[in-house]
């Protein structure tokens, strides 16, 4: 009787155990923040069918639709969780932008450029984000450094189109010293979108030295003349337009503890972007792949904190693996059962996932036209094409010959 | 036996108990700061910041002032500060009137007369004032006819250049910046007053950000 209850006490407790083991793991599984946070939710992945979503910078034609949501989610940005601020800012700022809501766009781009110059040296934040328990996600975002360019290079399209070159340019310049630190000499600056449109606000300002930073991206992207001649050769620079094209490249925490941060590259179905006007059409330079720039970075720092913790995890799992593989054999075995899940639990609570939080607005492939839209003439028909020669995706503009500033269109196909 | 079980047991509660997470972190947050703009903020990098729009500013006038050229004058010369040529060619986002507007304002109160400072930046408010009067939308003000507007003697000029510099093992990062000033005489273009100011910043982001 007395053996039979002490059973009984055991049995229950190993259940009340495992509920217990069950739970905690429920848990720890992530869940979202309950911030409400309408505007990204609504903007994730919400494309436009059919139409190229595009605007003339300053113009009066707006997504009145969007910015309402997007004004919505910037008064609600200060209740959001303090890491991932930047980044909702940067989103905000973006889609903003491609709305044509040029305050909102420069207030939340700013929002995320001030974080992303702000040079952070070790705090309690940082020190817990390098600690076991601590993850990379409670890291406050700046982005890796594809982001940080898309972030200073869509701000310096907002002051172009204000007429502002010279901060322009110190955007653009700002950009191309984002990719600096890469690991190979020959994948450091290398955006072509960035130097050309830095040559385009040389050339807006009159700048003396225009001619040598002319010859400097010639011998750079020697082996792009084609596509990068006619651009070269528009010496007086009136219209720009930026057509960002395909899903942002996918952060993955790869390896067997998610301790590598890797991409995954969705192919975009667009496969030429066009300009057609009355004198022909006109076929828009591919001058980047985010994926490319994504992938040639090198290793981060992180990596190797997070390979650190990794291996603690292995180690401790080892000794849980261990405990489980003798429980069979051993008196006591149910003991050692849980000394396994004892172990795969302390092993949970280190934290070796990589970061993948993204700015998901940002697109894959960045096409880019530079002309004199006097010699154009109107309307224009911006056109996105498959492979197939299928129109995907297309817009009729009408540009304002009459301003003195240059016209500046922005576009986006999420396909 | 049954000893060590149960301690097996608590144990495993104390753990599972142990590893609660706190979902979101807690702060209070910062009331507001008043922060001294002569010193480095709470947020900072290495672009141009406060310290250096008001030490720079705070040289220049000293400088301007002490230049016999320009305050030794029979009659107090006309000068236009303002950013209109003021270029930034630098990679620090700045907007140029923070220095332009401190320079002047800060020169109008320790100049004490020897000097007159035109508000070229403010020309349309004058142009429109003196339109009107000569429409007869509005009288006069009580100092008699509107004046016309003012020609200068000197106008300033100036540029911001920057220098970047990075260190792709350690990322750290150094941009140095060369500001100058001058003061152009009208119609001959002499320059009858400059002056330079460098700064230098390198800066290192955490290890979580390289």
């Amino acid at each position: 009787m007395k053996n039979n209850i002490s059973k009984l006490i055991c049995s229950t407790i190993l259940i009340i155990l495992f509920a217990a083991v069950v739970c905690d793991a429920y848990w720890k599984s992530n869940k979202p923040n309950n911030a409400t946070f309408n505007g990204i939710s609504a903007l994730d992945n919400k494309s436009k069918s059919m139409k190229l979503d595009s605007h003339i910078l300053c113009s009066n034609e707006t997504d009145q639709e969007s910015i309402k949501v997007l004004e919505e989610s910037y008064k609600k940005l200060e209740v959001s969780p303090i890491e991932s601020r930047p980044r909702y800012a940067a989103e905000i700022g973006i889609c903003a932008l491609l709305s044509n809501d040029v305050n909102l766009a420069e207030n939340a781009l700013d929002y995320s450029i001030t974080n992303i110059e702000n040079i952070t040296t070790a705090g309690v934040r940082e020190q817990k984000v390098t600690s076991t328990k601590g993850s990379e996600e409670q890291k406050i975002f700046k982005g890796e450094p594809h982001e940080k360019v898309m972030v200073y290079l869509y701000r310096g399209m907002l002051y172009m189109a204000k007429g502002d070159y010279e901060n322009s340019q110190a955007c653009f310049k700002n950009a191309a010293l984002q990719d600096a630190l890469a690991a190979n000499e020959s994948d450091r600056s290398n955006w072509l979108t960035i130097d050309l449109l830095q040559l385009v606000c040389k050339r807006l300002m009159k700048d003396s030295d225009e001619k040598d930073f002319e010859t400097y991206i010639r011998q750079k992207y020697s082996g792009e003349t084609a596509l990068i001649e006619p651009m070269l050769n528009c010496l007086e620079p009136n219209l720009v337009i930026l057509v960002s094209v395909g899903r942002v490249p996918e952060k993955i925490a790869s390896d067997s503890h998610g301790q590598t941060l890797a991409y995954s590259n969705s192919d975009s179905i667009i496969h030429t972007v066009c300009l057609t006007t009355n004198q022909g059409t006109l076929v828009l330079s591919e001058t980047d792949d985010l994926y490319v720039q994504a992938t040639s970075r090198g290793k981060r720092k992180m990596d190797d904190i997070l390979a650190q913790k990794a291996n603690k995890r292995k180690t401790i799992e080892a000794v849980g693996d261990a405990a489980a593989a003798a429980a069979p054999l051993v008196p006591g075995g149910i003991a050692l059962c849980l000394v396994k899940e004892l172990s795969w639990s302390a092993s949970d609570g280190i934290k070796s996932s990589a970061d993948c939080r993204t700015i998901r607005s940002i697109g894959q492939k960045l096409y880019l036209f530079i002309g004199n839209k006097f010699q154009l003439g109107q309307p224009l028909k911006l056109q996105a094409i498959n492979v197939d020669k299928e129109v995907i995706a297309e817009k009729t503009i009408k540009i304002d010959n009459g301003s003195s500033v240059p016209t500046v269109i922005v576009g986006r196909v999420p396909y | 036996m049954k000893n060590f079980l149960y301690l097996i047991c608590l144990l495993s509660f104390c753990f599972g108990g142990c590893d609660s997470k706190i979902r979101v972190e807690n702060t209070r947050g910062q009331p507001t700061l008043m922060e001294d703009p002569q010193t480095t903020g709470a947020v900072a990098g290495v672009g141009v910041e406060s310290q250096d729009i008001i030490s720079i500013t705070d040289k220049m006038m000293r400088d301007i002032l002490a230049t016999s050229a320009i305050t030794q004058h029979p009659e107090p010369p006309r000068v236009v500060i303002d950013s209109s040529y003021f270029r930034n060619e630098s990679s620090s986002v700045i907007n140029k009137n923070l220095f332009t507007d401190r320079l002047r304002i800060e020169l109008n109160r320790a100049a004490a007369g020897k000097m007159v400072f035109l508000a070229r930046h403010q020309s349309g408010m004058t142009e429109n004032e003196y339109k009107l009067e000569q429409e007869e939308v509005v009288t006069e003000g009580t100092q008699g006819e509107t004046k016309q507007a003012l020609g200068y003697d000197y106008r300033l000029g100036g540029r911001i250049a920057s220098l970047d510099m990075v260190d792709p093992k350690k990322g750290t990062m150094s941009r140095y910046h060369q500001i100058t000033f001058e003061l152009i005489e009208r119609g001959s273009g002499v320059i009858v007053w400059s002056n330079i100011y460098e700064l230098k910043k390198s800066a290192q982001d955490d290890i979580i950000y390289r």
